[in-house]
């Protein structure tokens, strides 16, 4: 009886907190709504340069959803920027890795790419991984890493340390393991493409040894390339490759993911 | 007597073969050729040493020469004239330098080697002071570092076309000198006009007597626009590195002997520059499909599949091949035709080619064929323009299926307005979404290092718990004693409130009778016996003898002698009496709270 109580008190409060959050939030999620509407009716008009406004206008105040980075990414396309349209695909990827539409756009438009991404080297077994780990966001990977980590404890406990049950804990140990295995060996790969990862914007710049305009170039990078962001260095970024290669750009030419 | 006559015959055996061998050993003739025979102090001079028709030979160890410095440089096998003859020969080079002014004699040399004697003749050197033989005279070629590394740029022609591919080869001459990370760059560098020099080949080659090693590099490069240019100067950069092992001569200092010999020095060459004039395309023939395309192609032209029915794509690949600037090529033109859909296409560029894939969608079952394809180029050398042709490309369409046949299903109206489904399939990106999904202000991430830190160590938190909690559990159920003490611990607590509050509220009677029951009750868990068996002899033959501290004994003996002076005379007992004995009890629960074994 007391226990019902105090969950009822609970209960209470969690529900009344909530009701809060959603009644102070629910003002900028419909104007951030009609925003979005007006983009779209923007873009249905060919005003390509109004549409990529108002969503960007979205964007900037800090709202995010994989519909907005995918119809600012086809604005940018449509205007003609490639590369500030992979970048928003890639950003709507993160958010809804299987949408149809979103990967078949981000098809069309690496290839108007002058120069396409060079195909990382790395083995068989970790590509599969990879092509496994990129129909689901980073924030599911790491949830379903929780949760088999937290099942095989509670597992532990149950059959282990309290001995209620008579299941013999090794093969549901053994499935959980091997699929934490597998996010785990998969999940820096994912990391860097959500953390580090950056596109080129600028149609063809020159990468630099050195952090400085004077500095000898190392390599070329061509609009809607991925790159990888090492390090800052006020406006220059230390950025390598896909093929492993490693110079310095200056921060209007790239953009973080 | 046998044995001794044995031995002579062994002897005198091994000593015939060994003269024998000595006859038969081959005297091998050489000559020593120099590059000059007049020289100043410092300058060097190459040695070669030439065995004529003869390419078998070893490298043989010359003397050392007083005066000279001597090093091995290489070998090769080249043609050597002698006396009219010209054979191929084995030549051994060295470079020689001389510190100081003199006369210096190389050879004659009689050299025994593996068997084989080798017999040279006799070349002088004068070392003095002053110009050197033939220096100050112009040279063809500006020569750098003494003459032993320079380079030269080959560039296809003075006058080119804009966009026309221009191949530069760099030819770095080389003497003798071990060049180490090697790199040859210009200033037009990695941008979008030129790639990098890649290494070609390389030979050794004889100008004016003198042997050098020549390495290519090669890339390409193209200027868009028409006017005067200079490429160029072409740099190559490298560390020369000084070969040791050669005896060092006394007059050197100690920091040339240790570091000037053995170490790098980083070298930077550069080349002449190049005008090069960049020519306008011609108007005159420019086809009306011409994007720009400059070399000389070939076009492939494919459709597939070539069954197909109305509505569905096909994809009509091109490929563009031949030599030429591929950054100047864009897909050929398919010529416009009703009842087809031709989306952009899509490039792919490989070694040598580039290939070009358009979808076609068929809309209407009348069509026979993709019409043809052009592609036009100007060719510089031809200087003149070109247009290839492929196709038509015949396919067989058949009804039913795709966009058209739902299209001739639905009444004329609906024909101008396909089904949204199937617009969205044709068009060359897939529309926006109206809906805007979760949008919501962006979060930080729960996976940051702290937060996973948590999550991380909750589990192994609650594992821990459970593993304590589940050892208390076992321990109440199989440890007597402990169980006891616990359950005793807590009913004490309870009850020493009760006692309290029966104590204030001054009623004698009834919190006697609380004190010995609860002192019986504690007692009973502490030490494993029935409460009703707890009595004040009981305390005195057994639980006096498990507790060391008499003085609890003691106390418990009061507490029950008090409660059974209750029972006869409880108004006797005074709040003053009431407070003494909850002292007592309280003291004995805390005293004997503190042991949990008795």
């Amino acid at each position: 009886m007391r226990h019902f109580f105090l969950i009822s008190i609970l209960f209470v409060h969690v529900a009344g907190l909530a009701g809060g959050l959603n009644v102070s939030g629910g003002g900028g999620i419909s104007r951030a709504q009609g925003a979005f509407t007006e983009g779209n009716t923007a873009y249905e008009n060919g005003d390509y340069e109004k549409a990529v406004e108002e969503y960007g206008s979205l964007a900037e105040k800090g709202f995010e959803s994989g519909p907005l980075y995918y119809n600012l990414g086809n604005a940018y396309v449509k205007k003609g920027d490639i590369g500030k349209g992979i970048l928003f695909y890639e950003k709507a990827r993160q958010l809804m890795p299987r949408d149809g539409d979103l990967l078949a756009n981000l098809r069309y438009a690496k290839s108007k790419m002058k120069r396409h991404d060079i195909p990382v080297k790395r083995p068989v077994v970790l590509r599969w991984l990879d092509m496994a780990m990129s129909y689901i966001t980073i924030r599911q990977a790491v949830f379903a890493a929780f949760f088999l980590y937290y099942g095989m404890i509670a597992l532990i406990i149950v059959t282990k340390v309290f001995k209620k049950t008579t299941i013999t804990p090794t093969l549901p140990m053994l499935i959980m393991s091997f699929f934490l295995a597998i996010i785990l060996i998969a999940l820096p790969q994912k990391f860097r493409d959500t953390e580090r990862g950056a596109i080129t914007l600028s149609r063809i710049t020159d990468v630099r040894l050195e952090p400085s305009d004077t500095a000898e170039p190392a390599f070329p990078l061509y609009e809607g390339m991925k790159v990888y962001i090492l390090r800052q260095k006020g406006e220059w970024f230390k950025v390598k490759r896909t093929d492993g290669k490693v110079g310095w750009i200056s921060s209007p030419n790239i953009e973080a993911i | 007597m046998r044995y001794k006559k044995l031995t002579i015959i062994f002897i005198f055996t091994f000593a015939l073969i060994c003269v024998a061998g000595e006859l038969c050993a081959e005297e091998i003739k050489f000559k020593i050729l120099l590059e000059k025979e007049k020289v100043t102090p410092g300058e060097r001079v190459r040695m070669e040493l030439i065995f004529f028709d003869r390419t078998d030979v070893p490298k043989i160890d010359i003397p050392e020469v007083e005066g000279l410095d001597i090093r091995y440089r290489g070998s090769s096998i080249k043609p050597i004239t002698e006396d009219g003859s010209t054979e191929d020969s084995a030549v051994y080079m060295y470079s020689i330098v001389s510190r100081a002014a003199g006369s210096y004699t190389i050879g004659s040399f009689r050299i025994e080697q593996e068997g084989d004697v080798y017999v040279s003749d006799t070349a002088v050197v004068e070392v003095t002071e002053g110009e050197p033989e033939g220096g100050g005279e112009s040279s063809e070629k500006k020569d750098i570092l003494d003459g032993r590394i320079y380079l030269e740029v080959e560039i296809l022609r003075d006058e080119v076309f804009e966009n026309e591919k221009i191949p530069v080869v760099v030819k770095l001459y080389t003497d003798w000198l071990d060049l180490e990370d090697l790199a040859v760059f210009d200033e037009i560098g990695m941008t979008q006009l030129a790639g990098v020099y890649k290494t070609g080949k390389s030979e050794m080659v004889t100008m004016k007597g003198v042997n050098y090693a020549v390495m290519d590099f090669s890339k390409w490069f193209f200027i868009p626009t028409p006017g005067e240019y200079t490429f160029g100067p072409v740099k190559a950069r490298f560390n020369i590195v000084e070969l040791s092992g050669q005896p060092l001569n006394y007059n050197e200092d100690f920091y040339k002997k240790v570091i000037g010999r053995h170490g790098k020095h980083l070298i930077e060459i550069e080349s002449p520059k190049k005008i090069i004039k960049v020519l306008p395309l011609p108007a005159e023939g420019r086809p009306d499909d011409f994007k720009g395309a400059m070399g000389s192609f070939t076009l492939e032209a494919v459709v597939a599949p070539k069954k197909i029915k109305e509505g569905a794509i096909v994809n009509l690949t091109t490929e563009i091949s031949g030599y030429g600037n591929y950054k100047t090529v864009s897909a050929p033109e398919i010529r416009e035709q009703e009842g087809l859909r031709v989306y952009e296409p899509t490039a792919e560029e490989k070694e040598g080619r580039v290939i070009f894939t358009r979808g076609i969608q068929i809309l209407s079952a009348d069509i026979k064929a993709i019409p043809d394809v052009k592609f036009s180029y100007f060719d510089p050398v031809e200087k003149k323009y070109f247009s290839l042709f492929k196709g038509p490309f015949p396919v067989a369409v058949s009804q039913g299926g795709g966009l058209a046949a739902v299209e001739k299903a639905k009444g004329p109206e609906e024909k101008k307005e396909p089904l949204a489904e199937e617009k969205k399939k044709t068009e060359e990106m897939i529309d926006i979404k109206t809906s805007a999904g979760d949008l919501r202000k962006a979060s930080p991430v729960f996976y940051g290092l702290a937060g996973t830190v948590f999550l991380g160590m909750l589990p192994l938190f609650f594992l821990g718990t459970s593993v304590l909690v589940k050892k208390r559990m076992d321990r109440l159920v199989n440890d007597t004693a402990y169980a006891g003490w616990i359950q005793a611990s807590k009913e004490a607590a309870k009850d020493l409130t009760k006692a309290r509050s029966l104590m204030r509220k001054g009623d004698p009677e009834r919190f006697y009778d609380h004190v010995f029951r609860m002192t019986q009750r504690y007692l009973a868990r502490r030490f494993c016996f029935a409460p009703g068996g707890i009595t004040e002899e009981i305390v005195s033959s057994q639980i006096r003898l498990r507790i060391e501290n008499g003085d609890i004994a003691d106390a418990i003996e009061s507490i029950f002698n008090d409660c059974y002076l209750s029972n006869y005379a409880p108004l006797e007992f005074e709040q003053s009496d009431m407070e003494n004995t909850f002292r007592k009890v309280k003291k004995v629960i805390t005293e004997l709270n503190g042991i949990v074994y008795i």
